[in-house]
């Protein structure tokens, strides 16, 4: 097939292919390939379905996205928010992109380099700060960074050879991260609203939402009763969470098993910080 | 009898060939005027990253074996916001993914019926995917297999009509010569380095696999990536011809047929010798 009808043909390729290669008239090798690429095809956009479901309920247990995402219906148990979301977000998407596919082709590539780059730092990151944790196979230092480095050099090739294209990524980048951060300060969005006033019971009811917001404590589950690791647990959650209730629970089998000053350090850390709540919950649990 | 490790594969390896059917538009237009014959190089380059990120892979997944890719290993090791910055850009590649096969799947679903509008059978095609999923249906590994097994049969079937084809005329050898004539140069280095980024095109979905540790039995993530690794790295050089003359796809599917029964048959053979 000369290169100039497999340009024409960007868009089904296979398909000309399969036209090309017929003696006859009749068609039937081209709709049967046609039929394979879109049952191929739809098989991605089920995969993205399933996929974005699961990593969308996960952000919103991880409180990255608002939680009323993770709610399921009592009739299929599935998450009706996240799923039909998805389907406005992309079908309003190709509305506008419509004829332009290239720009969100490209767009795909650069987001998932970089996921692969930001998973190769991950992999840095875990040897250098949880270096105690049992793993079969430890990849040695030069292989992380040499694999870092190709890829992100693949990144760079790719922003050059689709530079037009690097806004559109930015646009859709920006878009998604501005409705996390708009989560993670929702506390500062709320107080903010609340400051600049309005009727009252527009007021009242984002005072609700705020005290809501806060009251829903964390959970951390301790083995030791070390004032360090708790330190460490409870200056993780005053950076990462907003909430004023961290609750430590402790698990054990018989009584005698609880670490003896744990009651005793988890009090004394309550009275370290006072913006802070921290409880201590204690299960026995049969193993 | 489904075998875990081999359904994941599966899974990887229709979602890998849809993104190869996706850029295949890409490649064509791009790579022909910028790796040239020096795209082999490249080639093996991406297969020497995927090599690497194998076992990078494996690390992490084996120290934390939960859901999540990227966004769990950066939530367990740095802060909130980082690890949002990674669940965004795959956020970001899952919404791209979904519109660009939906419409290239209308695309070629209007060779079928032409009086389709596009823009309706795109949402329709959206829409009913999003039904499905709404009703409870989950990545079914006897679904991706049926995909996968028609799939290899229609691409077989292509192969067979194009080699009939090519007994019956010598224009395709003449072709053939003339794309291979065709190509420009540019300096080495700068082909190598364009071809590896687009190159880098066609291994994606090597990724997802790290979605559904999950649901993967221990210790079957490790075999994944090894499997997958073994799809790249044998078929990605074969692929280079594919840029000349698209008569080599049909090796390459061919190949890749093969192989693909080959890692079946080893795949049966490993899965029941370790259960037993």
């Amino acid at each position: 097939m000369p290169l100039s009808i497999i340009r024409q043909h960007r868009d089904d390729l296979l398909a000309a292919m399969g036209s090309a290669a017929q003696s006859g008239s009749s068609l039937w090798l081209t709709k049967l390939i046609s039929a394979d690429a879109l049952l191929v095809l739809s098989g991605s956009v089920l995969t993205s379905f399933v996929g974005v479901t699961g990593l969308i309920r996960r952000m919103s247990y991880d409180r990255c996205l608002p939680m009323f995402l993770s709610y399921t219906n009592p009739w299929r148990k599935t998450n009706h928010f996240i799923i039909i979301g998805f389907f406005l977000l992309t079908s309003c998407l190709y509305y506008i992109v419509r004829g332009n596919l290239e720009s969100l082709a490209s767009v795909y590539t650069m987001a998932f380099l970089s996921v692969m780059a930001l998973f190769a730092v991950g992999n840095m990151i875990l040897k250098y700060k949880r270096g105690t944790l049992r793993r079969a196979i430890y990849t040695p230092w030069p292989h992380v960074v040499a694999g870092f480095s190709l890829v992100f050099i693949g990144l760079i090739g790719e922003i050059i050879i689709n530079f037009t294209y690097i806004r559109y990524f930015l646009l859709y980048f920006g878009v998604t991260f501005f409705i996390v951060m708009l989560m993670f300060s929702r506390n500062r969005v709320l107080k903010l609203l609340i400051y600049f006033g309005g009727p009252k019971c527009w007021k009242d009811m984002l005072s609700r939402h705020y005290k809501k917001i806060e009251d829903r404590p964390m959970l951390f589950f301790t083995r030791t009763d070390d004032p360090t690791v708790l330190n460490k647990a409870i200056l993780y959650v005053r950076q990462n969470e907003l909430t004023n209730s961290l609750k430590i629970c402790h698990v054990y089998e018989n009584e005698r098993d609880i670490p003896p000053n744990l009651e005793g350090h988890v009090k004394f850390l309550d009275r370290q910080y006072p913006k802070l709540c921290i409880d201590l919950v204690s299960y026995s649990f049969f193993f | 009898m489904i075998y875990p490790h081999l359904v994941f594969t599966l899974q990887e390896y229709v979602h890998k060939e849809v993104i190869n059917i996706l850029n295949l538009k890409l490649k064509f237009q791009v790579l022909f005027l910028l790796a040239g014959q020096f795209s082999f190089i490249s080639l093996y380059l991406v297969a020497l990253t995927l090599y690497l990120f194998r076992n990078i892979y494996a690390e992490v997944g084996l120290a934390l074996p939960l859901n999540g890719g990227a966004y769990n290993v950066l939530l367990n090791c740095t802060t909130k916001l980082i690890a949002s910055m990674a669940a965004c850009l795959t956020l970001v590649s899952y919404i791209a993914t979904a519109v660009v096969s939906a419409s290239s799947a209308i695309a070629y679903g209007q060779n079928l019926w032409s009086g389709m509008d596009p823009a309706w059978a795109v949402m329709a095609l959206l829409g009913f995917f999003c039904l499905l999923t709404l009703l409870g249906l989950k990545e079914s590994s006897n679904v991706a297999l049926l995909i996968f097994s028609i799939h290899i049969a229609t691409m077989s079937l292509l192969v067979i009509m194009c080699l009939v084809k090519l007994m019956q005329s010598y224009d395709s050898i003449t072709m053939f010569v003339d794309n291979w004539q065709t190509k420009p140069t540019d300096s080495v280095p700068a082909d190598i380095f364009y071809g590896f980024s687009l190159a880098l095109l066609g291994v994606s979905g090597f990724e997802t696999s790290s979605n559904y540790i999950e649901e993967q039995n221990t210790g079957v993530f490790p075999k994944t990536l090894r499997n997958m690794w073994y799809c790249v790295s044998l078929f990605n050089p074969c692929k280079l011809r594919v840029f000349f003359c698209s008569l080599n796809e049909i090796n390459y599917h061919v190949f890749l047929f093969s192989i693909c029964i080959i890692i079946f048959v080893y795949n049966a053979i490993v899965y029941n010798s370790s259960t037993s």
